[in-house]
């Protein structure tokens, strides 16, 4: 290889390199140097591109859906099919119901169900590189309304919470996140619980439940929403189903796991409620 | 200068693969590292600076993406394209044994970096439990992954430094 200019040996470069990394870290930190416009103004460079690929993405899974063989599809229409019929005679009973149900819901005063917040759909635009994470991000920010500690749902069910936002994107901590912590209630027994991600569940997609008091009468595939006593998330989203039970070794209190109502290995539609628990109740 | 405008369009592509390889391909065991593939390859196949490079720049485009602490990824991977550097002097053309064992052994201590970050970060995770759900199948997809990925990368590299040769160098570039 020719040789022209100023040498810098490889190992000066590893050590200068080394340095500005260790005093980026440092500052980062300790907060002296503000990265939020900074990444807010990656993120909406990088937005764009990346709703493209997604694009990309949904076309591939498409194909792969497409590759179904027909005598499936048929067999899989019939049992639609039959399902729309149960399920259209089962509207007809819900409707009649709706109307009892908002007398008894005034009763309870739970009168504003989530059904009721002001929501906006948002599409999954990237996941974590990496698996020690679990979180992903939306194409919508601030300019469309979004702020933090929103709370995120998708196929009915309690997603995750806006965690960043900058002005066309959110980043949105998963439920199945290590670092997730609900404070959850059995809907039939309105028994408090916690619910918690962790790692070592994520690839059963199962959620750990924990501090339900050991008297709390359980059964399995009983729901489990978000509590009124939670600072972050709405009351009355539903989180899962309780899976199993087993009482601690102290007695006092019953531990065991919840399956999310949300499969989230497939998250790529997802609504944003536009209210924050501090303000829900003003 | 071609070069390098080159080589950050690789990083960038990489980068935009990684950051939606889950989107595109939902239901696989563990998202391979990309990036960390990409790295290691520049190191084997360009030499200690254009390594060194790569993982700086691909770190902190993850850094930055990803909001965690600014320059820690970025500095495990230019430790990593710095040390898959050395492998230059045996680099021979398409043998791809040796960019396989040095994208596992990387792939595994950027586990291992990753699994303290995240207890001096406050996860309560057992290292068994972390090496079982994460570190391992991730080191398997990365290095299934690399298969492909190093004849792409190979390929490339050979249409750069084809180009190369009648360029002048940059200063900081040069092995």
């Amino acid at each position: 290889m020719k040789k022209k200019g100023t040498h810098i040996k490889s190992r000066y470069l590893l050590v200068i390199l080394t340095i500005i990394c260790i005093a980026l870290v440092l500052l980062t930190a300790s907060e002296l140097v503000p990265v939020t416009p900074i990444r807010n103004a990656a993120g909406t460079l990088l937005v764009p591109i990346q709703t493209g690929i997604n694009k990309v993405g949904d076309w591939l899974n498409g194909q792969e859906i497409g590759q179904k063989n027909a005598r499936e599809l048929a067999k899989e229409n019939e049992a639609l099919q039959s399902k729309v019929s149960d399920l259209e005679e089962e509207n007809t009973v819900l409707t009649e119901n709706t109307k009892e149900l908002e007398d008894l819901r005034k009763l309870y005063s739970l009168d504003q169900d989530y059904n009721d917040y002001d929501k906006i759909a948002a599409t999954v635009i990237a996941k974590d590189s990496g698996n020690w994470y679990n979180s992903f991000t939306v194409n919508r920010g601030s300019e469309d309304g979004v702020e933090v500690d929103m709370n995120v749902l998708c196929d009915g069910g309690l997603a995750g919470i806006v965690t960043e936002v900058g002005t066309n994107w959110a980043k949105v901590r998963s439920l199945i996140d290590d670092g997730n912590n609900v404070s959850a209630m059995l809907l039939d027994s309105s028994e408090n619980c916690i619910v918690t991600g962790s790692l070592s569940l994520m690839d059963s997609g199962k959620l750990a439940l924990s501090e339900l008091s050991a008297d709390a009468t359980v059964s399995t595939g009983e729901r489990v929403v978000t509590s009124n006593i939670s600072d972050k998330y709405l009351p009355g989203i539903l989180i899962g189903y309780v899976d199993s039970v087993q009482d601690d070794s102290n007695l006092l209190t019953k531990t065991g796991y919840v399956i999310p109502a949300v499969d989230f290995s497939s998250v790529n539609h997802v609504l944003i409620i536009k209210q924050l628990k501090e303000t829900a109740d003003s | 200068m071609k070069k390098n405008i080159s080589i950050f369009l690789i990083i960038l592509v990489t980068f935009l693969v990684q950051t939606s390889f889950n989107l595109i391909f939902p239901s696989v065991l563990a998202v391979p590292n990309l990036v960390l593939i990409l790295t290691c390859c520049n190191g084997y196949m360009r030499g200690k600076k254009s390594g060194m490079w790569t993982g700086l720049l691909s770190g902190l485009m993850l850094d930055l993406f990803y909001g965690r602490i600014l320059g820690l990824t970025a500095l495990a991977l230019l430790y990593i394209g710095y040390f898959n550097g050395f492998l230059f002097k045996v680099f021979f053309d398409d043998d791809i044994r040796v960019p396989l064992v040095a994208v596992g052994i990387s792939d595994l201590a950027y586990g291992v970096f990753s699994y303290l970050v995240r207890c001096l970060s406050g996860a309560k995770l057992s290292f068994g439990s972390g090496l079982l759900y994460t570190i391992l199948p991730e080191t398997f997809c990365t290095v299934l992954c690399t298969i492909p990925l190093y004849f792409l990368y190979h390929w490339l590299n050979k249409k750069i430094t084809a180009n190369e040769l009648e360029e002048e160098q940059s200063p900081w570039l040069r092995r």
